[in-house]
């Protein structure tokens, strides 16, 4: 007994004593502006934060831009201008969708112009939230498993669940849900939260998206990138689906949202 | 699905040159021998940064072996090496931006950057005890890396390393390999 935990000792020394922070040059770029834009169909609210890029290694916020002109069109050419409400944000709220239709964001900024479209699928509903009592096992300790259960429409079907734990959302990267129908096209479909074990009490909301394939990529994309830490053998930045080199995406889409109280 | 996974690879071309230089003293008391390299080796893909060439993870430019040996006596005999070369060429994030409340990395040049240098310097003292009647023997005194140089294993970029609660984000050397001292015992059945 006495030698293993010499040995793990020494595998403590020889292992960590050799991570440390160092100093490191980077290839730093020029500032690129970042767009991201939502519409979000089910609130009838057309959102936009416009930020900057900032170094690897910087301990400053953000930078925000304002006072671009952000407008947003449908599939008739009809434009709607978004409001200015400082701090980087633009909204618009009213705006009634037409699933099934193609919107475009345009913001002009600095003298130029960016643009990006999504198309609006028709939110796929949330037929029940549900959960399950599970044993300690391998795969997590005690306690209720929370279920989606819905149909799955038949055509390819692209969706994003965000949870609510207790009124908070989890924004964390590795609490992030989102899924194709590529194995379970047009079924009766039961969706676990399996990482995730709840306690009686605990209310859990289901925000559940339906998002178009081009969303559904550059979301998938930008998880990926950012949950790795640099040492995967060819990081890439994800599509951007603004024209004029913006980084970031328009998101049109809407959602269905149901919640739980477990109980025993 | 895609059923034909070759239809997912992309395809480019490679090159590679380079020029060697040796110098090797094989007699007196002093032996050994000075090994340089210099060579490039580089990727081009149309689909890869705008089909600009780039530096392959193995494009060591400089690298350079020492060894000398000296038999001090019939019985001593001191000997030395050292090692340099171009740290891996490695893709770093060259800027970060902040969507859908995390933060992300925006990745630089493929391979635009370098692992820190590599070098170390071994030091080693042989004792040739004496022979016996079916077998010669020695008892080798070797150090690993002399000053204990932390070379690049690899590099991460993180904002939660130990006691770092800014949430900037730093970078993390992980080392494999810091000075290690050895005993040898040799021998040789006649």
């Amino acid at each position: 007994m006495k030698y293993i935990k010499l040995l793990y000792f020494l595998l403590f020394i020889v292992l960590l004593s050799c991570e440390k922070v160092i100093d490191l040059d980077v290839n730093e770029i020029e500032q690129k502006l970042v767009i991201e834009a939502e519409y979000i169909a089910t609130e009838s609210l057309v959102k936009v934060e416009i930020s900057k890029t900032k170094d690897v290694f910087s301990g400053e916020d953000f930078p925000v831009v304002s006072g671009a002109q952000v407008e947003i069109i449908d599939e008739n050419g009809v434009s709607t201008a978004l409001t200015d409400m400082g701090n980087g944000t633009y909204e618009l709220s009213g705006y009634a969708p037409t699933y099934n239709t193609q919107y475009t964001m345009k913001i002009n900024y600095d003298g130029e112009t960016y643009e990006s479209f999504d198309y609006l699928p028709t939110p796929v509903t949330l037929d029940s939230v549900t959960s399950e009592y599970q044993e300690e096992s391998l795969f997590g300790s005690a306690g209720y498993v929370v279920y989606m259960n819905f149909t799955d429409p038949s055509g390819p079907n692209y969706y994003r669940a965000m949870r609510f734990v207790n009124g908070e959302e989890l924004t964390d990267r590795g609490d992030q849900f989102i899924f194709d129908d590529g194995f379970s096209e047009g079924n009766q479909q039961t969706v676990p939260f399996f990482t995730a074990r709840y306690e009686v009490g605990d209310s859990i909301n289901i925000e559940f998206r339906s998002y178009s394939e081009k969303t559904f990529d550059f979301i998938s994309e930008l998880l990926d990138i950012a949950g790795d830490s640099g040492q995967s053998a060819a990081p890439a930045n994800p599509n951007s689906t603004w024209s004029n080199g913006a980084i970031g995406n328009f998101a049109a889409y809407g959602y269905d949202s149901k919640y739980i109280i477990i109980q025993e | 699905m895609n059923d034909k996974v070759e239809s997912e690879l992309v395809y480019g071309r490679g090159r590679a040159y380079g020029v060697e230089f040796q110098v090797k003293k094989t007699k007196g008391k002093l032996t050994g021998w000075f090994n340089y390299t210099l060579s490039r080796a580089l990727r081009q893909f149309d689909d890869i940064d705008n089909g600009q060439e780039f530096s392959a993870r193995q494009d060591r430019i400089h690298d350079l072996n020492l060894v000398l040996t000296y038999k001090i006596n019939e019985k001593f005999v001191l000997s030395t090496s050292f090692v340099y070369y171009t740290g891996d060429a490695v893709t770093f994030p060259s800027a970060q931006y902040t969507y859908d409340n995390i933060t992300v990395p925006y990745v630089g040049k493929r391979n635009g950057n370098r692992l820190p240098d590599y070098h170390r310097l071994d030091l080693g003292f042989t004792w040739y005890l004496k022979d016996r009647k079916r077998f010669e023997q020695s008892l080798n005194f070797s150090v690993y890396n002399v000053y204990a140089r932390e070379n690049a294993f690899s590099v991460r970029f993180t904002d939660s390393f130990e006691g770092n609660s800014t949430g900037q984000t730093q970078a993390v050397q992980t080392a494999l390999f810091k000075l290690i001292p050895s005993v040898t015992y040799n021998f040789k059945i006649k």
